[in-house]
């Protein structure tokens, strides 16, 4: 058994070197990446260093459009805060939420599927029907109303909307886990006595990890949107927080006068976006084994 | 095949139930309620009142026991916000509009969207793949409550073809923008689907055969690439026929749209129960027919599929991705 | 009488991330109207590409150069209408995996009958009725009933057969069969080799086998190519080879196929060394490291094909006896 796993990690190992250089060959995928890096060191750093605070008013700049002067480099918005500075911050949430999301989510999620998976038979019948159950209630319902409950207490809200987007992942996990019991070395293993907890560590949980890495790379700008969405609607952060979705909502408002209100946030949302989709394929592609 | 329709069936009405359960109990346990928005303005006397008159006050079981007792006849109960109106016919009116509006963007999205999936598929990686799929991949990132505000900006605003909000009775002006600010996304979903699992079937050993028999390119894939490129489609548009169905909540508040949608949001964030409670059936009810059609069609594309209906423990809806609302 | 196929110089060559692989290098061969051509060599030797670089039925990455003719017409490369003309019709091909080579969702009738229709432009009862005149010859249990089945309904033998008659509905000139025995049990083995044996000799049919069993070369085999590396080291007719064989791959091939009788005492003898990577083909003769007669020479320089008497060609710089 000591032998099996030691040889299990070192291919283990030379699977992860062979798709982090495949990962690293894709231009697509490391341009993506380096911008995420960029956008996050921005997001730290400008509303710590910034030119201006979150909420300083400029009293003889409102709603001016994007400009050198006074360093509104993204113009002021209709309180006269800079917009530079408020997207920066609306980064900060926006990128925090959404990967806290995304952690919360693969927590419940793994651990779910894992256990459905393991145990198979009835184990995973019942469970697998409570998340078909929870599937035909809408995810906005269940989002709301765990908004509601918990509040819109910034740090909460990831756990209410985790606590929605866990079951695709868990129906994942579930899926390779049954594959993977099948095998024989699950039999030997069970047949040695192995305790479950370490069944499932050892050769249940490392299997698992490909396509659960590439969904939680696709599932950080889902739950980034889900929180837009909810700002958007008047739900998600309250002030003094601001996401992009609240900047974007109060763009919209004032679309025909200072479009740029509108069309800033929704670039630097599209970006992060379309960066984290590249850096999904490219997770797929190099752990591919099929090298399409 | 028609045992496994009828048992799933007979499924639907206990899962129909837990959900209408489940609902229920959530919105009953979160904080607030139906008239707090109204309590600094209002006599407590008069909101007690209010409250009796619609047995706010009785414990939450007996409240979910009159619920049922009323859906058993029909009844979906009053809306407790608009008082003159009761939640059957607050779906009434909004479920055609945003029926249309979601369908609509459906059609849009299977016609484009596969048909644009094809061609790249078939021309891989040739300059007609590379376009499609750049523009689906801009497709999917950019959300809609990006792409309407923007649609309206310049077709409402700067060009002034086309009105930029309301449902105008539904006709084409107005009907334009919301459809495709909402088609937008499921276009670019279904190209990168259909030319995923296109070119997956087309390097198979079987289409490879298929060929060797000296077959036409276009018998090749209507006979032996159709089906197996269609499993991944159906399971895509299953879900997200049922949500668009139920109103795109982004698309009716942009554009004004008194669909059932805007009505689900605005009934949750001032807990009217009834209207949620509403919405919410009608969703589920519309998952588990999708659900099993999709099961259904499942079938008929890969028999290998149809044998495992036998089996109850198999969950074959399971193969969805994601819910999307 | 010229020759029904004839190939001169086909390479075969595969783009991939990293290089490009030399699959198949300057392969010439010939095969006569009622002749059997066996190709052996184990895997990564090249001889599935070649042919279904004949076939047309390259992966999207990989492109075949030199000249094919078939029956007088040049067809490597030709295009696809050409192609789809005699695919199935004049030459047929059978393929190895008969599990993933089979279409899982269309019933094993309908691709039969397909064949039939598009070619012979017959109609559906006709077509039916001339699959089940090919499964029956085949040997194959209660076809009627079994024409309605999926592949995944049918054992593997039964799938292989399927895969047989789809190649023998429109009589082809040339049949060409990839291992066609390899995932069959030792009876049907011998039931299919014996029916194409008969096939040959009643209708003229010319057949290709591609196999790295030495006994169904024996068996079914007038001439012989030996491939390596994507090149032919030896070709001859099987008497020949087999009892002269010139070239040391070959002979240690022969060795390491064991007859019934061999001596359960001694080990079997295998080849050492591992199949060469395509990608880093070493200079000189590509067999040379795992050669045992190798000689320096062998390691500098790649030995070209020479004959080595009459209608033997071997590619291998030291003598052998004849």
């Amino acid at each position: 058994m000591a032998a099996e796993s030691s040889s299990a990690n070192r291919l283990g190992t030379s699977i992860w070197r062979d798709a982090i250089y495949r990962f690293s060959v894709n231009r697509a995928a490391m341009l993506s990446f380096w911008i995420i890096i960029i956008l996050t060191g921005m997001a730290i750093v400008i509303p710590i260093w910034g030119p201006h605070t979150l909420d300083a008013v400029d009293w003889d700049r409102i709603l001016i459009p994007p400009t050198f002067e006074n360093q509104h480099w993204f113009g002021t918005d209709a309180n006269g805060r800079d917009m530079f500075v408020r997207t920066m911050y609306g980064a900060r949430i926006s990128l925090t939420i959404g990967v806290l999301t995304t952690l919360v989510a693969l927590i419940i999620g793994v651990t779910y599927g894992a256990i459905a998976g393991y145990f198979g038979g009835r184990v995973d019948a019942v469970m697998m029907r409570m998340i078909d159950v929870l599937y035909a209630v809408p995810t906005l319902f269940l989002v709301i109303i765990l908004v509601s409950a918990f509040g819109n207490n910034f740090l909460l809200i990831f756990i209410s909307i985790g606590a929605v987007e866990w079951m695709t992942l868990a129906r994942i996990v579930r899926g390779q886990a049954l594959a993977i019991r099948q095998k024989e070395y699950m039999e030997a293993a069970r047949a040695l006595g192995l305790p479950a907890s370490r069944i499932l560590m050892q050769y249940i949980l490392p299997n698992v990890i490909g396509p659960v890495v590439v969904y939680v790379t696709l599932l950080i700008p889902i739950n980034i949107i889900v929180e837009s969405y909810l700002s958007f609607l008047g739900l998600g952060v309250q002030e003094p927080f601001t996401s992009w979705g609240r900047l974007i909502a109060q763009g919209a408002a004032e679309m025909e006068a200072a479009p740029w209100l509108l069309l800033i946030p929704a670039a630097f949302l599209t970006l992060t976006m379309f960066c984290f989709n590249f850096m999904g394929d490219g997770l797929r592609d190099a752990l591919d084994p099929k090298n399409r | 095949m028609g045992l496994y329709v009828l048992r799933r069936l007979a499924l639907t009405v206990p899962i129909l139930f837990a959900v209408i359960v489940l609902s229920f109990w959530l919105m009953h346990v979160a904080p607030g309620g139906p008239f707090d928005a109204e309590l600094i303005d209002l006599d407590p006397k008069v909101v007690e009142s209010i409250r009796a008159a619609y047995d706010l006050d009785a414990p939450v079981w007996k409240q979910f026991l009159d619920y049922l007792g009323g859906l058993l006849h029909g009844d979906l109960g009053p809306s407790l916000i608009y008082s003159d109106l009761r939640v059957s016919q607050i779906i009434a009116t909004g479920l055609p509009i945003s029926v249309t509006v979601g369908l609509s963007a459906i059609a849009i999205g299977i016609a484009l969207g596969i048909g644009c999936g094809i061609a790249a598929a078939l021309r891989q990686n040739s300059f007609v793949d590379y376009i499609v799929m750049a523009a689906a991949m801009t497709g999917v990132a950019i959300p809609t409550f990006v792409t309407a505000p923007l649609l309206i900006l310049l077709f409402g605003l700067y060009l002034g073809w086309l009105p930029i909000s309301g449902w105008g009775g539904g006709d084409l002006r107005h009907l334009l923008l919301p459809v495709i600010a909402l088609a937008l996304p499921k276009v670019a979903t279904l190209a990168r689907i259909t030319r995923g699992a296109m070119l997956e079937a087309l390097n198979t050993d079987y289409v490879r055969t298929a060929r060797a028999k000296g077959l036409r390119e276009w018998k090749v894939v209507t006979r032996h690439v159709l089906r197996p490129m269609l499993i991944p489609v159906v399971s895509y548009l299953g879900p997200t026929i049922a949500t668009v169905m139920t109103g795109s909540v982004v698309i009716e508040t942009i554009f004004g749209l008194p669909g059932i949608g805007r009505a689900f949001v605005e009934g949750a964030s001032n807990r009217d129960y009834p209207v949620v409670m509403g919405v919410v059936i009608v969703y589920a009810v519309f998952i588990q027919i999708l659900n099993l059609l999709v099961d259904v069609i499942y079938g008929y594309l890969d028999p290998r599929i149809r044998q495992s209906y036998g089996r109850p423990e198999m969950s074959t809806a399971g193969a969805g991705i994601g819910r999307g609302k | 009488m010229p020759p029904l196929l004839r190939c001169d110089d086909l390479s075969v060559r595969f783009n991939v991330r990293g290089g490009v692989i030399d699959a198949v290098s300057n392969v010439h061969l010939a095969v006569s109207r009622g002749e059997c051509l066996g190709v052996l060599g184990e895997s990564g030797s090249g001889k599935s590409q070649c042919f279904l670089a004949i076939m047309g039925l390259l992966s999207g990455n990989g492109s075949a150069s030199g000249s094919v003719s078939f029956d007088g017409q040049e067809i490597l490369n030709a295009p696809r209408k050409a192609l789809d003309r005699i695919r199935g019709r004049s030459i047929a091909m059978v393929f190895q995996d008969a599990m993933s080579g089979l279409t899982p969702f269309m019933r094993i009738g309908d691709q039969l009958t397909e064949v039939l229709v598009e070619h012979m432009g017959v109609s559906e009862r006709s077509a039916r009725k001339r699959s089940l005149e090919v499964l029956e010859i085949l040997q194959f249990p209660q076809p009627t009933r079994r024409l309605r089945m999926y592949p995944y309904e049918l054992s593997g033998g039964m799938r292989q057969r399927v895969m047989i008659a789809l190649a023998l509905l429109c009589k082809p000139d040339l049949i060409i069969a990839d291992e066609p025995t390899t995932a069959l049990d030792a009876t049907i083995q011998a039931q299919v080799l014996e029916f194409l044996g008969g096939l040959k000799r009643r209708t003229e049919t010319s057949i290709v086998i591609i196999t790295h069993d030495f006994g169904v070369a024996l068996e079914l085999c007038d001439r012989v190519m030996v491939m390596y590396a994507g090149r032919v080291v030896e070709s001859g007719s099987i008497a020949d080879i087999v009892l002269r064989p010139q070239h040391p791959y070959t002979q240690a091939l022969f060795q390491a196929n064991l007859g019934i009788d061999a001596d359960p005492e001694r080990d079997i003898p295998t080849i050492p060394g591992q199949a060469p990577d395509l990608q880093r083909l070493p200079a000189g003769c590509a067999f040379a490291l795992r050669c045992s007669q190798a000689i320096p020479r062998c390691h500098q320089l790649r030995p070209e094909l020479t004959k080595r008497f009459d209608g033997h060609m071997a590619a291998c710089f030291v003598e052998q006896p004849q």
